[in-house]
């Protein structure tokens, strides 16, 4: 049974075979390491003798998708690990080289928040640069302006919305 | 003149706010045998501030104005439950003239400043205007509100770009724009006064020459009504972003005795102008040539004040709570005595890798550090940062004989602490510590700008890198093992506890 798992932090891969008790092969070398669960979702992991301490979480504000993303924050440093097995992890990085550029571009709420005002219409030719809305969070306004040249096709959200994270606001088309 | 002060004993007390500072004035309650009583929104029922006071009510609503903001639903609730005094804490309503006239009409003791020192010294505008009749040096601008942009426009031809907009009402950097040409000035005065009148209630934005790279300095002050008004020494507040301070100190390494007391003497003459009585700040600018100016004063408790509390061992909320009974000041200016050097970090929820965006989620995990170390802690495990309320979650305060002692305590204290689920600045803290300009103390407001690098704040060793991989994969393995799930990973123990979140 092939167990090797391929984290990927960032633009760094990691190759790892956990299988073996306290043992694990990483990138072709054996590590031998000690993790123990310390209370929900603490641990203390030593490895090369060094000590870790290791806090676990999923991504916030998104449900869960089940695409094998985990935060880790080791000793206060946090990031997302993206965990696949060998097999996924082959196919996706296939996939990502045949992907086309898409002509048309979403723009996402950079953070939660409040639309406070709207500055742009449907059929509004927009240049990078230009304001689109005004998103209030934390009693601070920021002005989210667009990256790309193009004419606004589409509008989310009123003035007022309460919108996550990651939600469309505007798309933006280009010719 | 002999003024007869009337003392009147405070036994139980309302805190308008939310937060650490509603948890540090409940402490100060705790110390003094006050009955603490709390408020709250909606969305706050399960807060901190909520569970730690002996009363509490609901004001209803998320929104500030719909809740913390709302004057008159706290002051009914503040008569209904019996309270002889209201502390504002900071932000929200605490410089609101009209809220502590609302507070002394309904009988009860606002503890703060009265209405009219507020009406003189916390607008912008009026401020400015009786430094300027003492002769205390002020930045060059406008002394009253601008009607329009056209107006304002106007105004900019006498100082030329670049130039500051401000919230008459503000503070803590809200309603504040930078402007650097004419074409960004309308956008930018809507901006200030929009959000002048979302954090504020008033949206009366004034301008004034914006100074590059000044270093941030204040100096606390406490009057009692008898008239007597001392200072307590400057903080350092110039590592700041979005003109919000995150770094404070006490003391400066800019401002020598003969500063500290011209500092002093003119926060002081400023105060006895307006008749101040309670714990208040006067900000200036300190150029690079040593010239100082009047910036503004908050007539109020400041974020910052425990490095004041540290260096001079007064606790400033019990001050303000005895002043506000009438006491008057148990020392004078010659029997204060500064300590050692005092830092304080804020700990915000903010992204400092993204342009300290707010950062908003559930705290899914949240250890703040132990040992010899102040936390001033608003938030535990559990609790939802909103959109709604300020992002500060902690302050975190170093003491040491020494500034670099005091620099190596925080630098300690920053690593224990363990939070996640919302980006927070203490990398950014971490950075500013470590930096050789900060070290040497040849810093300013533009430290920021000139210095900060947020890309070196991702770096991490391979080594460490691949004990978070390997971390990852044992995590899942464990979790996907002891459930009998087909799919492996997220664990299936975390969706659930994340739907609890969900519901809370």
């Amino acid at each position: 049974m092939n167990n090797e798992v391929v984290a990927t932090i960032g633009q760094k891969t990691f190759s790892i075979n956990a299988s073996g008790d306290n043992r694990a092969v990483i990138d072709g070398s054996s590590y031998s390491y000690s993790f123990v669960l310390i209370k929900d979702d603490k641990y203390s992991l030593i490895l090369n003798g060094r000590c870790y301490e290791v806090i676990a979480s999923l991504p916030n504000n998104e449900p869960p998708t089940g695409k094998g993303e985990i935060v880790i924050s080791l000793n206060g440093k946090i990031r997302t690990v993206q965990l696949d097995d060998a097999r996924t992890y082959r196919l996706k990085s296939l996939f990502a080289r045949s992907t086309a550029k898409s002509h048309h571009q979403t723009v996402r709420a950079p953070m939660p928040g409040i639309i406070a005002r709207l500055e742009v219409s449907v059929g509004d030719e927009v240049v990078p640069g230009r304001g689109l809305l005004v998103l209030e969070a934390m009693k601070m306004e920021n002005e989210i302006r667009s990256t790309t040249r193009g004419k606004v096709t589409r509008i989310f959200v009123d003035k007022g919305k309460i919108v996550e994270k990651g939600e469309s606001l505007v798309i933006i088309s280009s010719e | 003149m002999i003024m007869v002060a009337r003392t009147r004993k405070i036994r139980k007390l309302l805190i308008a706010n939310r937060g650490e500072i509603a948890m540090r004035v409940i402490r100060a309650c705790r110390e003094m045998s006050i009955k603490s009583v709390a408020v709250f929104s909606d969305i706050d029922r399960n807060a901190l501030h909520v569970l730690c006071a002996d009363e509490a009510y609901p004001l209803g609503g998320a929104l500030p104005r719909e809740s913390y903001l709302n004057q008159q639903k706290i002051v009914e609730l503040a008569r209904a439950a019996s309270i002889d005094a209201i502390h504002p804490g900071y932000g929200f309503l605490a410089e609101n003239p009209d809220f502590a006239e609302l507070v002394q009409e309904a009988g009860m003791i606002f503890v703060g400043p009265d209405p009219t020192a507020i009406r003189m010294l916390g607008d912008k505008t009026q401020a400015r205007k009786v430094a300027r009749r003492l002769g205390v040096p002020t930045v060059s601008g406008t002394v009253e509100p601008l009607q329009d942009a056209v107006q304002g426009l106007r105004e900019v031809e006498q100082l030329s770009f670049p130039v500051l907009l401000k919230a008459a009402a503000g503070g803590g950097g809200k309603g504040m724009r930078v402007v650097r040409s004419a074409g960004e000035f309308d956008s930018a005065f809507r901006t200030a006064q929009s959000e002048a009148r979302s954090a504020f209630g008033d949206d009366r934005v004034y301008v004034e020459k914006y100074l590059d790279g000044p270093r941030h300095i204040e100096m606390q002050i406490l009057g009692d009504s008898s008239g007597h008004v001392i200072y307590l020494g400057e903080r350092e507040c110039s590592i700041q972003r979005r003109h919000q301070k995150v770094i404070e100190e006490s003391p400066s390494v800019a401002v020598d005795a003969q500063m500290r007391q011209k500092l002093g003497d003119a926060a002081v003459r400023l105060a006895k102008e307006a008749g101040y009585a309670n714990a208040g700040t006067m900000e200036f600018l300190l150029d690079a040539e040593g010239q100082f100016y009047f910036l503004e004063m908050n007539t109020r408790l400041q974020v910052e004040h425990p490095v004041t509390e540290e260096t001079t061992g007064i606790d400033l909320v019990r001050q303000q709570i005895l002043v506000a009974e009438g006491e008057n000041l148990p020392f004078r200016q010659d029997d204060i005595e500064h300590r050692g050097h005092a830092i304080e970090c804020r700990v915000c929820a903010e992204d400092p890798e993204n342009g300290f965006m707010p950062s908003t989620g559930v705290l899914t995990h949240y250890e703040v550090p132990q040992g010899k170390i102040r936390v001033e802690n608003g938030f535990r495990a559990g609790d939802e940062i909103s959109v709604y309320y300020d992002s500060l979650l902690a302050k975190v305060v170093a003491w040491g004989r020494s500034r670099p002692e005091a620099i190596s305590a925080m630098e300690r204290s920053l690593r224990e602490f363990r939070i996640e689920g919302v980006k927070t600045t203490i990398p950014f803290c971490e950075y500013v510590l470590g930096h050789k300009q900060f070290v040497e103390g040849t810093f300013n407001t533009s430290f920021v700008d000139k210095y900060f690098d947020p890309t070196i704040l991702s770096q991490i060793s391979s080594d460490e890198m691949m004990a978070m991989a390997l971390s990852a994969t044992l995590v899942s393995r464990n979790s996907s093992s002891s459930n009998h799930r087909q799919n492996d990973s997220p664990p299936s123990k975390w969706r659930e506890g994340r739907l609890e979140n969900y519901r809370a």
